[in-house]
Order: structure tokens, then C-alpha cells, then sequence
């Protein structure tokens, strides 16, 4: 049943991420929906379980072999950052709409590092602010709406 | 308070744990080549059993940019047309450059027999490298060329799995090639992901740069049209050429690709 557990939230994750990919390979403009990223950092700040790193690390070591011409583990050690450093701000400063901007922006930054590292500070600037806007609306609208359903 | 900030670390032990094993893994990656990252794509056929929703295809918002690109692709189907209209490009090209030099290469050019396989866009990873469909399946190499319809070059593979690559697109700050223009004179192209910087790696002594083609003297399996340079303003420096090109169309889930491989 673990082992089930494990496999279907692993593959959960894998798809996220596959539809992230596919999200912002049809979106021509300037910033990206990533949904993937919203999805660990609900894990950071909502789910936050020890039972989650397998997942995690799993989806992370698919991406990196099929998607990522990087080496097996970057993209894996940087989705476990992410949920790491998301749990690490809300656990440690009081929860606001502020703290949450502020850690979509922080993680957003080490989620496209690799990227970011290559390309100058025109080229990803204004797509990297026009993304932390949109992601951070995305992100708490689902908060809240979770939060109300619940 | 100090117990309860122990214990606030200590949720992150597993995690750190993790972290520290995928950066074990890229070293250990690293180190062999990447035989760990292509251990998995090599075992799985990931690609193959996937096929994209016509209705994604037809989709009016993704074809926004593109229809001009599918006004054209509609009237070039056909492989052997395709090799023809990009030869007689060429040809064209030449005389109106007048360049005598150019037509015996441009014989050998139209005496070669390529066989042209289709590809199409699968999707953009998060570094804005373009997975195409076809591998190791087709005998594709790392650094084949990857044409458009109308014949010219829009990158080459830089990674190639079971059944598919990742194409190095102008896009791509991996981006590296090499290519000639009308009088020889060699060209390194770079990219920076929004422009492509032409830089001449020898003096050039005539005035003006003009169209850059691929050549079988970097490998290539053919000379395939780049991109005409003409329009773009140049600076020189110790007539060095350096021609910086903003980039401006992007690939599509509409763009037909081809990779011309020998028979």
C-alpha cells in the first residue's frame, strides 16, 4: 500500500510537471504558468510531510533523465529546495499575502536557476517579475479556494 | 526554545538527505558523461506512444503566430519537393550574388541524395530547449541539422534519445555553430536566447556580409541556407564582422521540421 502511495503521487507529480512543460510550450508571451512550481510550494506551505520526499525526488529524477539535458539531479535537488525553503518561510515568519509573494519570487528564482545563470538579466527580468505576479495570483487563489472548500 | 528550534531542523533531515544525494548523483553523472541521466531514456520509449490531441493541434490560440508558416508548409509536402525548392533556392541566391565560386558547390549540393525526415515539436523544457520526435530510431546523430520547410536551418540535435531529441534552436543559449558566408569567410553564431550574435573568426575584406549557409567542412551533411545578414547593421573591429540579429520568430507546434540525413 506504501509502495502504491509512493507510485501514484510520484506520477502525479511527473504529470504535473509534463503539463507545465506542454502549458508554456503553447504560451508565446513573455512569462510562464508554472504549475508544477505552485504545486511544491503548496506541498512547502500546506502538506509539508516527510512522507513526500520520494515523490518528490522521483518526479525530480524523471524530469531530469526525459526533459532536462542538465545532469540527472539538478532539477531533482532544486524541486527539494523549493519545498524546503517555502515550508522554511512559513514556518518561521507569521503567514501573509506579503510572506507569500515574497516566497513565490524566492523560489521561483532557484526553480529557474539554471536558466538564470545563462541567460543575462535583460533577457529574464521582466518575464521572471511578469511570472511571480502570475504565479503568486494562481498560487493564493487556489489557497484560498482549497481553504474554503475545506 | 532551543529544543524547538532542533526540532524545526529536524523535519528537513529527510529532505537535506535527499538533496545530498541528488547532488551526489549529478557528480557521479558528471564524472561518467551523463550515462546515469541517459540510462532511463535509453531503456523507456517514452515518445513514441504519445501522440498530441488534434484538437491542440488545431487550436486557434497556438496557431496565432503561425498561420503565415502554415500557408506555406500546405503548398511544400512532399520530401523530394522540399529538396528541390531548397536547391533552386540556393541557386537563385547565388546568381543574384553572382558568385562563380558558389556553383560548383551548388553541383555537388543538388547532386546529393538526401532522404528528409519529418519531425515535428513534442514540447519546450524548462530551459527553452525544444524536444522533437525522432531518435536513435532514425539513426539521428548528435549535431544533425534541423531545417524548416522553406530549407533553412533552424539548429541542430544536441541530445538524442530512443525516439527523441532535443533540438539546440536559436533559442537556446547552447546554441553554438559555425557556417560560411558567399566569399568563405567563417562565421561563429552564439545566442543569447532573444538575439543571435554572428562574429567572423578571420578578417573580412569585402564590405558587406550577406547570406551564411552551413557547410560540409564543420560536418555538416549539406549547405543549407542560415539566415541573410544583409539587412542587419555590423560593427567591425580589425575587420572582424560582428552582426547582431534579434530573434524573432519561434518555433510552433505547426513548424514542420526536417532533419536531411544521408541515405
Amino acid at each position: 500500500m506504501k509502495v502504491l502511495r509512493v507510485i501514484s503521487r510520484s506520477t502525479f507529480l511527473f504529470m504535473l510537471c509534463i503539463i507545465e512543460n506542454y502549458l508554456n510550450t503553447f504560451i508565446s508571451l513573455d512569462f510562464g504558468v508554472y504549475v508544477f512550481l505552485i504545486s511544491l510550494l503548496y506541498i512547502g506551505t500546506e502538506l509539508f510531510n516527510q512522507n513526500l520526499v520520494i515523490p518528490i525526488f522521483l518526479s525530480g529524477i524523471l524530469y531530469d533523465s526525459f526533459f532536462s539535458t542538465y545532469y540527472l539531479g539538478l532539477y531533482t535537488s532544486i524541486f527539494l529546495v523549493v519545498v524546503v525553503v517555502s515550508n522554511f518561510a512559513v514556518s518561521r515568519y507569521s503567514p501573509s499575502n506579503f510572506l507569500y509573494i515574497v516566497t513565490v519570487s524566492l523560489c521561483l528564482l532557484i526553480y529557474k536557476l539554471p536558466i538564470i545563470l545563462e541567460f543575462d538579466l535583460n533577457y529574464w527580468l521582466t518575464g521572471y517579475l511578469t511570472s511571480v505576479f502570475v504565479n503568486s495570483l494562481i498560487f493564493l487563489f487556489l489557497k484560498r479556494a482549497l481553504r474554503n472548500n475545506v | 526554545m532551543q529544543s524547538f528550534q532542533v526540532a524545526g531542523i529536524r523535519k528537513y533531515v529527510v529532505y537535506f538527505l535527499f538533496i545530498f544525494f541528488s547532488g551526489l548523483l549529478s557528480t557521479v553523472d558528471y564524472f561518467s558523461n551523463k550515462t546515469l541521466s541517459n540510462f532511463i531514456p535509453e531503456q523507456v520509449n517514452l515518445i513514441s506512444y504519445f501522440q498530441i490531441p488534434d484538437i491542440l493541434l488545431q487550436n486557434e490560440f497556438s496557431s496565432l503566430s503561425s498561420s503565415r508558416a502554415d500557408l506555406v508548409a500546405e503548398n511544400i509536402r512532399l520530401k523530394e519537393e522540399i529538396s528541390n525548392l531548397r536547391v533552386l533556392y540556393v541557386e537563385n541566391q547565388e546568381l543574384q550574388d553572382t558568385v562563380e565560386s558558389y556553383n560548383l558547390l551548388i553541383k555537388n549540393v543538388s547532386d546529393f541524395e538526401l532522404t528528409y525526415y519529418s519531425t515535428s515539436l513534442i514540447l519546450k523544457n524548462s530551459t527553452d530547449e525544444y524536444l522533437i520526435s525522432g531518435g536513435r530510431d532514425y539513426n539521428f546523430e548528435p549535431g544533425d541539422l534541423v531545417i524548416n520547410e522553406t530549407g533553412y536551418l533552424v539548429g541542430y540535435l544536441g541530445e538524442v534519445f530512443n525516439d527523441y531529441s532535443i533540438l539546440e534552436s536559436f533559442n537556446s543559449t547552447n546554441f553554438n555553430f559555425r557556417a560560411l558566408d558567399e566569399y568563405n569567410n567563417i562565421f561563429e553564431v552564439n545566442s543569447n536566447g532573444k538575439e543571435l550574435i554572428f562574429s567572423s573568426l578571420v578578417p573580412i575584406l569585402n564590405s558587406k556580409v550577406g547570406m551564411l549557409y552551413s557547410d560540409i567542412t564543420f560536418g555538416h551533411i549539406n549547405k543549407f541556407p542560415l539566415i541573410d545578414l544583409e539587412p542587419y547593421k555590423e560593427t567591425r573591429l580589425n575587420n572582424k564582422f560582428t552582426v547582431i540579429v534579434p530573434i524573432e520568430k519561434m518555433l510552433s507546434f505547426q513548424s514542420k521540421l526536417f532533419i536531411p540525413k544521408s541515405k
